[in-house]
């Protein structure tokens, strides 16, 4: 009964932290919710105990990161960006944030993650690179690179 | 942090906080979930659906980064989650050099194995094949004078054939000279053109031995050399030397490589009641 406890208050604390991540690259709510039920999926067949709660977020958030490239490798996906279906004939008078999204879900892969974390959980670029297991120096100029990608796709508007 | 820096930031941050799932889906998600892990623990799922405790207040099921707090402020250190999310997060792919490290000890140790191996096996053989030539050129002397006595009285069954061949007419006064002289252990002597394969200058032999190697042989003298076990070394074939401008003389021969020398062999054979002529190969 405590494990069935911790499986949903595991899923209601942080089912919307892996939701966006799975969305960032999925690029569909479909597919998102497909890869946020996939990671509490393997929770469930492998139960672990987690020393917090920020433990448990940094797993997931890994672990979704992984199954997400796993699926998009496997399937041989062609991306959709989900947000916005239809865009404005007028670019400008398109919403920025919609308009952002979109940028950062064309990014690419690599990119995805370390934006993510970044930017929106605001790990730095030390952290984010033990999560990851990657070198910090690859962390850094993943960012780098990420950031001028998403400024050109917004017109340099967030300089 | 610069203000366009600043903005930039929460531009991303405001783009990804508009991403939520809506509230049917996760219900039914976690339907799902509890479902499967009913299941997985083989709880029967009429027992599932525990309503939320209704003391745990609302704001604890969904944590939200603060969106009201300014972008410096969003950017908080997570330290203890990093160090925990390295000790225990999700199965990364295993460096090369875990997967490749153990393949190369074991194909080394394998390598190893079979060198050792075969090592032992040649060194084996080629120790036989050396005990073997010493064992027969050694027994070809000891017999050399009863071999000679059958020979010379018919009596052999195995050099009968070899007697019956039509020797070599060509035959230098020298080599018979050379085997009245002493190298036939017994003191017959039997003419050297019964004997010899009547080799000279001219008359090059030519051997092929049964593996089908073809060996032109350069004589090194015109007489024979009487058996030295120590000078003849190791067995390289057997097979039949040939003599005569159409080589229609042919007696059967073993061929020893002269330890020490790879450009030289021996050629025995039989009728050379022992001896064996040093040879180079053309």
């Amino acid at each position: 009964m405590d494990q069935q406890c911790d499986i949903e208050r595991i899923f209601k604390t942080h089912m919307q932290t892996v939701y966006r991540v799975c969305y960032s690259f999925m690029g569909s709510a479909a597919d998102a919710e497909d890869a946020t039920q996939a990671t509490f999926m393997r929770l469930i067949d492998h139960p672990r105990s987690f020393e917090s709660e920020q433990h448990e977020k940094a797993w997931l958030i890994v672990c979704a990161s992984n199954l997400c490239k796993d699926l998009l490798k496997s399937a041989g996906r062609t991306r959709v960006t989900a947000m916005p279906e239809q865009e404005p004939a007028d670019p400008a008078q398109a919403d920025p944030i919609d308009a952002t999204l979109d940028a950062v879900l064309r990014l690419p892969e690599k990119y995805k993650d370390v934006v993510y974390l970044h930017y929106y959980e605001g790990y730095k670029t030390d952290e984010i690179a033990r999560m990851l297991g990657e070198n910090p120096s690859t962390v850094r100029n993943r960012l780098r690179d990420a950031r001028d990608l998403l400024r050109k796709a917004l017109g340099g508007e967030a300089r | 942090m610069t203000d366009s820096t600043e903005q930039f930031n929460r531009q991303v941050h405001d783009a990804y906080e508009r991403v939520e799932m809506d509230e049917a889906t996760q219900n039914r998600m976690l339907k799902t979930l509890l479902a499967a892990q009913a299941q997985h623990e083989g709880v029967e799922e009429t027992q599932l659906l525990p309503k939320a405790p209704a003391d745990v207040p609302a704001t604890r099921l969904l944590p939200k980064t603060p969106a009201a707090m300014p972008a410096t402020q969003v950017a908080q250190p997570r330290r203890h989650a990093a160090s925990h999310a390295q000790v225990d997060a999700y199965p990364r792919k295993r460096p090369a050099w875990k997967v490749w490290l153990p393949l190369a000890a074991v194909v080394a140790a394998a390598l190893i194995v079979v060198r050792i191996t075969t090592s032992s096996m040649f060194g084996a053989k080629t120790d036989s094949n050396a005990t073997v030539a010493q064992t027969e050129m050694s027994a070809a002397a000891e017999s050399d004078a009863q071999k000679v006595s059958d020979v010379a009285t018919g009596t052999s069954t195995s050099e009968e054939s070899y007697a019956s061949v039509a020797p070599v007419s060509e035959t230098s006064a020298e080599e018979a000279d050379v085997v009245e002289d002493g190298s036939v252990p017994d003191a017959e002597v039997i003419p050297r053109e019964e004997t010899s394969f009547g080799f000279d200058a001219s008359n090059p032999p030519a051997a092929t031995l049964d593996d089908g190697t073809s060996l032109s042989v350069v004589l090194n003298g015109t007489e024979p050399v009487a058996v030295d076990a120590g000078l003849v070394g190791e067995l390289v074939g057997t097979g039949t030397l040939s003599s005569g401008p159409s080589g229609d003389a042919s007696y059967s021969c073993e061929v020893y490589q002269i330890a020490g020398d790879e450009a030289s062999f021996a050629l025995v054979s039989p009728l050379t009641n022992g001896e064996y002529w040093l040879c180079s190969q053309a």
